[in-house]
């Protein structure tokens, strides 16, 4: 019983001394990484008061003075990033696209670590037929490309913001599977897991009461960059015209750029929605690489 | 003690409010989920946006509608089978140049044979007098008795309704006039018509007609052929019988004449002394091998214009006899005019020497035909090239066509601008027409469409199924801004029986009646059919 | 070793076979009608049924899927419902135009990458680091079909200095395959898209070196050799580095992966008739004989990189031993 609970006590202040106060710590001392959350914390913030942000409903066709179609308007005040071929409002466009991207990049996220985490530490804990059967599946996996797996998949579903994050989560899960299976493969070795095994506990407790804590920050870690890589492949799909037309995103908004052929002319339509996606992807690898740095100790600066 | 009956006495009121509520108006008799199927904006932006347009005065009516956009081939299939899991669409029929000839329209559209799952008509329209009339027009031979039958079969779709035409869109297109001119506008063809390269002169050095377009082709095979891209190549490589004239009318050109006996047998005279692009010459029996060949094999894209054929031969060196099965008045224009003349010698023994299932499977790599243009190479992908065919019995003046495939319409609009292109192969995006009106070296060219973008209506269940709410919602439909907004005014507005355009002035009924937004009518329509609004504005289906 | 490479290659037919096996159900299974890109929609019933009858649809699934992998066997990869053609003639071309692409775009950003990941871990601390990793980090986060908007409308539609789609001038004469690929106007056709490409491929050889280069600084056979005096270039170049590429390798090979996907959108932007632009118009246009047969190839390619990738490593790391 000493040796079961021993590891638990371990681990869950192990969390906090190995990952959450080394980040917070580091977050103090590393601009980068505060910059990174700053600036998710606003996108988060815009996403969630984008309704009372936006000046304008981001599908009204809004007229002029005059009453003529506010068509291609270029930058004013009253459009702080001018107007689309129909006379809809960027910055308002651009303000709920947030909600798109966070949704999108968080909940696929969520899957891909989920699913991937269970699948690594199965693999590596049970090894054997288990695990050379699991590794195949990701190596099989690893060569089909994402982007050209979704935009086949959403030619034959409808086209939904939820099929789309489906189909990221189905596919990039491989990535996080091997890394924390390898990962597994070491912690298995370490005396507390072997005690554990030879007092009898049953696999499931083992993998997920005393693997399983040793392997979060390193999930945590790979989930920032399932973000990032889920919110790429989401613009990229919308933006060659296979996202869901309900629904405002960046990538979507930059379609209809190219669509209608205004490139030639509305920079004001071309550079907010990419540099909303830019800037949102800075400041999650910002904020991946601090947590990078806590888990693996030896790229921290001297 | 007090609280709780206070609490008691609260929810029953609220529970007897509620009830007397439901009384009046049972929630199972709102008009709700009524759903529009669309194409994906990246399709089509303007049938996605006319969707939503539409919607939004349907709310205001008080209904509760979803726009749920598709995949375009998704919407082609959801709409045309089983379950019919819809109330309304936006869709479109592209204006072929075959379909100026009024049968395709009336009769494939809304036949009620052509109702059953995989049918095209999708709207589940039932009529007989309707039946009776477009298959009256179909065999009717004497051209002005049918115009009459056509007009009054539009009367019925306009007095019954199963869709409302949204609008005509126009043809913008552009050509350089300081390298060619003459160029012909037709309707629904615009200046990519089969004239222009046969009629334009050159001005100076630039002598090769090039013609920018965003669609690729798929093949030189004329018995694979399927998209109206090819074919206006394949039409300028292959020549026909007959040729829709400018002005709309069949014309005789590899045909010197024809003879109508009691409206089955057509007696069809062959222009003497034509040739191959290889030399060999064009001969009666060249004209029934490829009638017969094509029937023989099966050729979807011809099959509506083969199937009325009971027999073709070669009577002699310069007479081939038609002989069909019943009167069919598209022949002419239809099947004369839009199926091309093989060289039996090459063609005789294709499925054989390649070892194919079917000729269409022949990548046919040196496309030879008697037309005005041969075929001189192809780089799939890029571009397409036809040099003038000399021996050709009306030669062009141009030395021949280069068809360039550009990625996206901001390319062509490019092209345009550099002189890299003489003329765009199809209409512009609504935004770059201002652009090429700023180009001096462009004239901008506007022809009427003969196809249309509709809004149809699914007839087999509520509430479009009611006759007097598609009448009333017929002013629910807001067709100015539409043209407005999305078409930058380039159009005109639509309304219910509009299916052969005004472009097409023969078979067009003037007379029809026109509709456009009025809220207040369609709500006082509605009133008048016992339909029913609760406080919050929400509409009841009639007692 | 060449048992390795045997049973690597036997892997890769077992792997290609389930990418076929899974394509084919996902275009059978989703919902979607796969005939419909085949129809015109103005044919009628009966035409529709003799078409899927040619295209072997109407057959139960088991049947379309035996036959589908027996023509696999045969090299038949089917034949596209759009161009009428074997699909394997419609991707053939396409392959060169992306690997060219691609490729080029790969050796910049990673020669690029590669010294200057080098410096940034050399000059640790500094403001050039610190601006080298945000630098990098803003190179893999900005989309890159925005860059690539952002260039066509900057330097073709601004500045008219180069095309702004394509790949070569309409009309062109090419006498030689090597003429159409390495003439002045390809090239000029090529930069846009390739610098769009290797400014996103940059960030990632940039950070991986400078992250495994700080690894290798703690080395015992690096101190070794500051001990022996040796010059910090030397040692950067010649030790650290060298052992640092292996992950830089390793990584580019399974990036190629992704970067394989990821230009499809490059090559939507500048119209580039590669294999990611057909993959996206045969979606459009439901054409699965086409889009199985592209997923076949980046499938098979993706896994001879990842079995190049290998080999190299332990070519470059003689202590890695294949088994």
């Amino acid at each position: 019983m000493a040796v079961t609970t021993m590891p638990q006590t371990k681990s869950k202040s192990g969390f906090r001394r190995s990952l959450l106060e080394p980040f917070l710590d580091f977050v103090r001392r590393d601009r980068l990484a505060l910059i990174g959350i700053l600036i998710i914390v606003s996108f988060i913030l815009i996403a969630v008061f984008a309704p009372f942000l936006a000046p304008h409903d981001p599908r009204d066709m809004l007229r002029r003075e005059d009453g003529t179609l506010a068509r291609l308007d270029p930058p004013s005040l009253r459009h702080p990033f001018g107007t689309t071929n129909l006379g809809r409002d960027v910055f308002s466009q651009v303000l709920i696209g947030t909600r798109a991207a966070l949704l999108v990049g968080f909940l696929a996220a969520f899957f891909v670590t989920l699913i991937g985490t269970n699948i690594g530490i199965i693999a590596g804990y049970y090894g054997g037929w288990v695990d050379s059967l699991l590794m195949r599946l990701v190596d099989i996996l690893y060569a089909i490309p994402l982007i050209p797996f979704v935009i086949i998949m959403m030619a034959l579903v409808e086209p939904s913001i939820w099929n789309v994050i489906w189909g990221i989560s189905l596919l990039t899960w491989r990535t996080v599977a091997r890394i924390i299976r390898s990962q597994v493969l070491s912690v298995s070795q370490r005396p507390y897991v072997k005690a554990a095994r030879m007092a009898g506990c049953s696999n499931f407790r083992i993998m997920y009461y005393h693997i399983a804590p040793n392997i979060l920050p390193l999930a945590l870690l790979e989930m920032a960059f399932a973000v990032g890589w889920a919110i790429t492949a989401e613009a990229s799909v919308s933006f060659v015209g296979f996202g869901d037309p309900t629904v405002i995103s960046w990538g979507q908004i930059l379609h209809m750029v190219f669509l209608t052929g205004a490139i030639r002319t509305a920079w004001w339509w071309v550079v907010p929605p990419g540099l909303a996606i830019a800037l949102l992807l800075i400041g999650v690898f910002f904020t991946a690489r601090s947590l990078e740095e806590v888990v693996n100790p030896r790229l921290r600066r001297r | 003690m007090r609280a709780y009956s206070f609490t008691a006495v609260l929810v029953l009121s609220l529970l007897l409010m509620l009830s007397m509520h439901t009384w009046a108006f049972d929630p199972e008799d709102r008009v709700k989920d009524v759903m529009i199927l669309s194409t994906t904006p990246d399709y089509d932006p303007v049938r996605y946006e006319s969707a939503m347009i539409t919607a939004d005065v349907w709310r205001e009516l008080g209904m509760d509608v979803t726009v749920r956009p598709l995949d375009f081939h998704r919407l082609i299939a959801d709409t045309r089978d089983e379950p019919y899991d819809f109330d309304a669409f936006t869709l479109g029929w592209s204006g072929r140049i075959e379909r100026l000839d009024p049968d395709m329209f009336l009769y494939s559209l809304f036949h009620s044979s052509q109702a059953m799952p995989g049918g095209n008509n999708r709207y589940g329209f039932m009529h007989d007098e309707y039946d009776r009339l477009v298959e009256q027009q179909r065999t009717e031979m004497d051209i002005d008795a049918r115009q009459q039958l056509v007009y009054e079969a539009q009367d019925i779709l306009a007095e019954e309704i199963p869709k409302l035409t949204l609008f005509f869109r126009d043809e913008i297109q552009a050509y350089n006039h300081e390298n060619f001119e003459g160029f012909l506008v037709m309707p629904g063809e615009g200046i990519n018509n089969e004239w222009t390269p046969m009629k334009i002169e050159p001005l100076g050095d630039q002598r090769m007609l090039r013609i920018a377009s965003t669609e690729d082709l798929d093949t030189l095979n004329p018995l694979a052929a399927t998209t109206v891209w090819d074919w206006k190549n394949l039409r300028l490589i292959y020549d026909k019988l007959v040729r829709i004239s400018p002005e709309i009318e069949p014309l005789p050109w590899a045909a010197e004449s024809w003879e109508i006996t009691d409206d089955v047998v057509i007696d069809v005279t062959l222009r003497p002394d034509m040739k191959f692009h290889d030399g060999y010459p064009v001969r009666t029996e060249d004209v029934s091998f490829t009638f017969n060949y094509m029937m023989e094999w099966g050729v979807p894209y011809f099959d509506a214009f083969l199937g009325p054929l009971e027999s073709v031969e070669a009577v002699d060196e310069s007479v081939i006899r038609f002989t069909l099965k019943e009167p069919y008045a598209p022949f002419l224009t239809n099947t004369l005019g839009q199926i091309p003349i093989l060289p039996e010698h090459i063609w005789e023994n294709v499925v054989e020497d390649y070892d194919l299932d079917h000729p269409e499977q022949w990548d046919n790599p040196t496309a030879i035909g008697s037309g005005p243009f041969a075929f001189n190479y192809w780089r799939r992908g890029e571009e397409l090239r036809m040099d003038t065919f000399e021996d050709y019995f009306e030669p062009a003046s141009i030395d021949g066509i280069l068809h360039i495939v550009y990625g996206h319409a901001e390319a062509v609009l490019g092209a345009l601008e550099m002189n890299q292109a003489d003329m765009n192969a199809w209409r512009f995006e609504p935004l770059h027409i201002a652009e090429v009106e700023r180009m001096d070296h462009m004239t901008v060219t506007e022809a009427p469409d003969i196809g249309f973008y509709y809004l149809g209506f699914n007839l087999r269940r509520p509430p479009f199924s009611d006759k007097a709410f598609r009448e009333a919602i017929s002013y629910a439909v807001d067709y100015e801004l539409i043209i407005e907004a999305l078409l930058q005014g380039y159009g005109q507005a639509g309304a219910a029986g509009m299916v052969i355009a005004p472009g097409n002035e023969f078979w067009n009924n003037p007379d029809l009646p026109r509709q456009f937004l009025d809220v207040d009518e369609a709500r006082y329509r509605l009133e008048e059919a016992g339909y029913r609004w609760d406080d919050d504005g929400y509409m009841y289906y009639p007692e | 070793m060449r048992k390795y490479i045997v049973r690597r290659l036997v892997q890769m037919i077992i792997g290609l076979f389930l990418v076929a096996s899974v394509t084919f159900l996902m275009f059978r299974l989703l919902p979607g009608d796969p005939t419909a890109s085949l129809l015109d929609p103005a044919f009628t019933v009966e035409i529709r049924e003799t078409i899927i009858e040619r295209f072997g649809l109407n057959e139960p699934l088991h049947i379309q899927y035996i036959n589908y992998l027996q023509n696999l066997v045969q090299g038949d990869f089917g034949r596209s419902f759009y161009y009428r053609r074997p699909s394997v003639e419609v991707l053939g071309d396409k392959i060169w135009n992306t690997l060219i692409l691609m490729l080029s775009s790969m050796i910049i950003a990673y020669s690029i990458g590669v010294i200057g990941g080098m410096i940034l871990s050399w000059k640790r601390g500094s403001k050039i680091e610190w601006g080298g990793i945000t630098l990098g980090l803003f190179l893999r986060s900005a989309p890159m079909f925005w860059t690539g908007m952002l260039l066509i409308m900057l330097f073709a539609f601004n500045l008219g200095w180069l095309p702004h789609s394509g790949m070569r001038t309409p009309g062109y004469e090419a006498a030689t395959t090597f003429a159409k690929f390495f003439s002045v106007d390809f090239l000029r056709h090529l930069l846009l898209p390739m610098i769009t490409a290797s400014l996103y491929f940059l960030g990632t050889p940039l950070l991986i070196m400078r992250n495994t280069m700080l690894e290798t600084h703690g080395e015992d056979y690096i101190e070794l050799s500051r001990a022996k005096g040796l010059s910090e270039w030397r040692i950067m170049i010649l030790h650290a580095g060298r052992n640092a590429l292996l992950p830089v390798i390793t990584a580019g090979a399974l990036f190629l992966g992704q970067a394989l996907g990821g230009q499809v959108v490059v090559e939507y932007v500048f119209g580039w008739p590669g294999l990611g632009r057909e993959i996206v118009l045969s979606a459009q246009r439901h054409d699965y004989p086409v889009a199985q047969t592209a997923f076949l190839f980046l499938a098979f390619m993706v896994m001879l990189m990842n079995l190049v990738a290998d080999l190299f490593y332990s070519y470059l790391d003689p202590r890695v031993k294949l088994k």
